[in-house]
């Protein structure tokens, strides 16, 4: 009887368990496959191409590949500044919305959270009609004040696009956090009030250290989206091309080798490592962050 | 068919100089005929904080189109493998050109991803003229509020002392309707296919500025479409002596270009470079040096026989 009971139980999770292995595991274990591969032509290249078992070349050779390598290191540098730039601000936003009743604080919420209903692409495209030193307002703006930025000069990219991705990614970091602040006792508030607390020294000593695992979360995502950044760096390559080049980010390689240079397999490769890249990169963090809460 | 593959040919791309008549006139200059001339109307224009053309940084197809009229051969089959030569006696003449204009500042360097700022900066009189093909019109027609009626056509400048010749389509124009092999009902596909570039309804609509994108149909009579590709909008009284311009250029196409086996790949790496040319952190003849490198190298690394 309890056998029973526990496939019952396990039936309901049958339409995850079918999502986790066609939508995950088929196509994983696919990529796996074929980066163990490798396709030669002959003569004039122009019949179709063998394939070829590899084994672990097509690693090898990314693991080697200066290009990829530094990409990688240039997200993760980039990601060390704009993440905690962007998650700080989200903070103090859902520190704010906190202090607000709850009627101003959905309309607030819903406004604020308007960027990260427009998709990345789009958000990409209006950011660089904003931007334009030619068309766009921030230029002329800038000259008012003094200083006409180029955002297009190479020594701008980067806070260019890190504009752009703060500007979409504070809403949706915002409701994670704003959401933590909800379930955090109240009594808490209120014997902190009675015992002389100011405002300030509630957030900073009660609310912050509560939202600790939010925040853990919302780093933890942002990371993982960080590492696989394309959008923004692809449409800014048309822009400063002598800056932003082709294997500017990780999957720009990979989109570079598949799409333009029809390497599928090391394009296949190098998603695999990217994806071992992350999952250390998240393990490290989860385990670095969540230590000292224990 | 028989191991072989078809295309219906959907366009060709008569090239030509398009430039603003207003501003040629104010400052006395005729319309360019050669690339030298090209650059000394460039030299007069700069005075006056006009540039003669715009170099997108991440399309180095003016490099291509330039060498392809120079007479270069990037790719060509010799027996049973390929030849690469990027810095054959054509490409370098075309290389000098492009130096000339780069060096003395002659360009303006929109991106097309700035799409509005391009063709502002053409309908404000602050880029001249522009090298183009009539499906490049389409976007000057539908965007241009203050210069419509300006501008007008001109032959493609050729080299110095030499006839007549245009490029051939890039890999970016001209094209091929293909049917594929899955394709569940394969002759009517053809069929479509053949009609969208024969039917003159068809090929007339595509060939339209307004109505389509300035396609040039790919047919033995294709002179007769070029009045409809042009826009008596964008040329004003222009618009007549435009078709002669346009049935002439078809007349001088490069017919000898082959593209590689590694074209996109290739092409992904002469944008890096190009937009390092543009920005004068090497010479064009340092990319040049490079992409002979580089392309004899990726082609090995395919297993494609490479003779050099």
């Amino acid at each position: 009887m309890i056998r029973s009971q526990r496939w019952k139980g396990a039936a309901f999770t049958l339409p995850f368990q079918l999502g986790f292995v066609f939508l995950y595991l088929i196509p994983i274990g696919y990529a796996v496959h074929q980066s163990l591969f490798r396709e030669q032509r002959s003569g004039l290249g122009l019949g179709g191409a063998t394939v070829t078992f590899a084994g672990l070349d097509n690693y090898r050779h990314g693991l080697t590949d200066p290009a990829f390598m530094s990409s990688v290191l240039r997200v993760v540098l980039f990601a060390c500044v704009q993440i905690p730039v962007m998650l700080a601000l989200s903070l103090l936003l859902a520190l704010c919305l906190d202090a607000l009743t709850a009627r101003a604080a959905a309309r607030f919420r819903m406004l604020l959270l308007i960027p990260y209903m427009i998709p990345g692409v789009v958000a990409a495209i209006v950011w660089i009609n904003l931007y334009s030193p030619d068309v766009g307002p921030l230029t002329s703006l800038g000259g008012f004040f003094g200083s006409a930025w180029n955002f297009f000069a190479p020594s701008m990219v980067w806070p260019s696009i890190g504009n752009l991705l703060t500007w979409h990614g504070i809403g949706y970091n915002m409701v994670i956090i704003y959401a933590a602040l909800q379930v955090v006792p109240r009594e808490l508030f209120e014997a902190a009030r009675l015992d002389g607390a100011s405002e300030t020294r509630i957030a900073l000593s009660i609310k912050v250290p509560q939202v600790r695992g939010a925040l853990v979360l919302t780093g933890m995502l942002s990371i993982i989206q960080m590492l696989q950044i394309f959008n923004e760096p692809a449409l800014f390559r048309n822009v400063t091309p002598q800056t932003v080049s082709d294997s500017f980010t990780p999957i720009m390689i990979v989109y570079n080798q598949a799409f333009n240079a029809g390497n599928y397999h090391y394009a296949a490769a190098l998603s695999v490592l990217l994806a071992l890249v992350l999952g250390v990169a998240s393990f490290l963090f989860y385990r670095l962050t969540s230590k000292e809460t224990d | 068919m028989q191991g072989k593959a078809y295309g219906v040919p959907t366009g060709s791309a008569p090239a030509f100089t398009i430039l603003r008549t207003d501003i040629f006139r104010k400052y006395g200059l005729k319309p360019p005929a050669t690339w030298d001339e090209f650059i000394a109307a460039g030299k007069v224009l700069k005075k006056h904080g006009i540039h003669i053309t715009n170099y997108a940084g991440e399309d180095p197809s003016t490099l291509e189109v330039l060498a392809m009229q120079a007479g270069a051969h990037w790719y060509a089959i010799d027996g049973s493998a390929w030849r690469v030569n990027f810095q054959d006696s054509g490409t370098l003449k075309a290389a000098k050109v492009i130096q000339q204009i780069i060096d003395s500042g002659l360009n303006s360097s929109l991106s097309f991803a700035d799409y509005a700022a391009v063709q502002r900066n053409y309908d404000s009189g602050r880029t001249a003229t522009r090298q183009i093909s009539t499906w490049q019109m389409a976007g000057m027609v539908q965007n241009f509020t203050k210069s419509n009626g300006l501008w007008a056509l001109s032959p493609w400048p050729a080299f110095t002392g030499e006839p007549a010749k245009t490029p051939a389509g890039t890999n970016q124009s001209g094209g091929l309707t293909l049917v594929t092999e899955q394709c569940e009902h394969p002759e009517q596909a053809a069929a479509a296919a053949l009609w969208m570039s024969t039917d003159t309804g068809a090929v007339s609509t595509m060939a339209s500025p307004e109505t389509g994108n300035g396609v040039m149909p790919a047919l033995a009579d294709s002179a007769s479409y070029a009045e409809k590709s042009l826009s008596a909008k964008l040329l004003g009284k222009n618009y007549r002596p435009g078709k002669k311009v346009v049935t002439d250029s078809l007349g001088t196409v490069t017919t000898d270009w082959t593209f590689g086996p590694n074209w996109t790949a290739m092409f992904t790496e002469l944008q890096t470079g190009w937009a390092k040319v543009l920005n004068k952190q090497q010479k064009v003849t340092d990319l040049l040096a490079h992409m002979q490198k580089w392309t004899v190298a990726d082609l090995k690394s395919r297993g494609i026989s490479v003779k050099n």
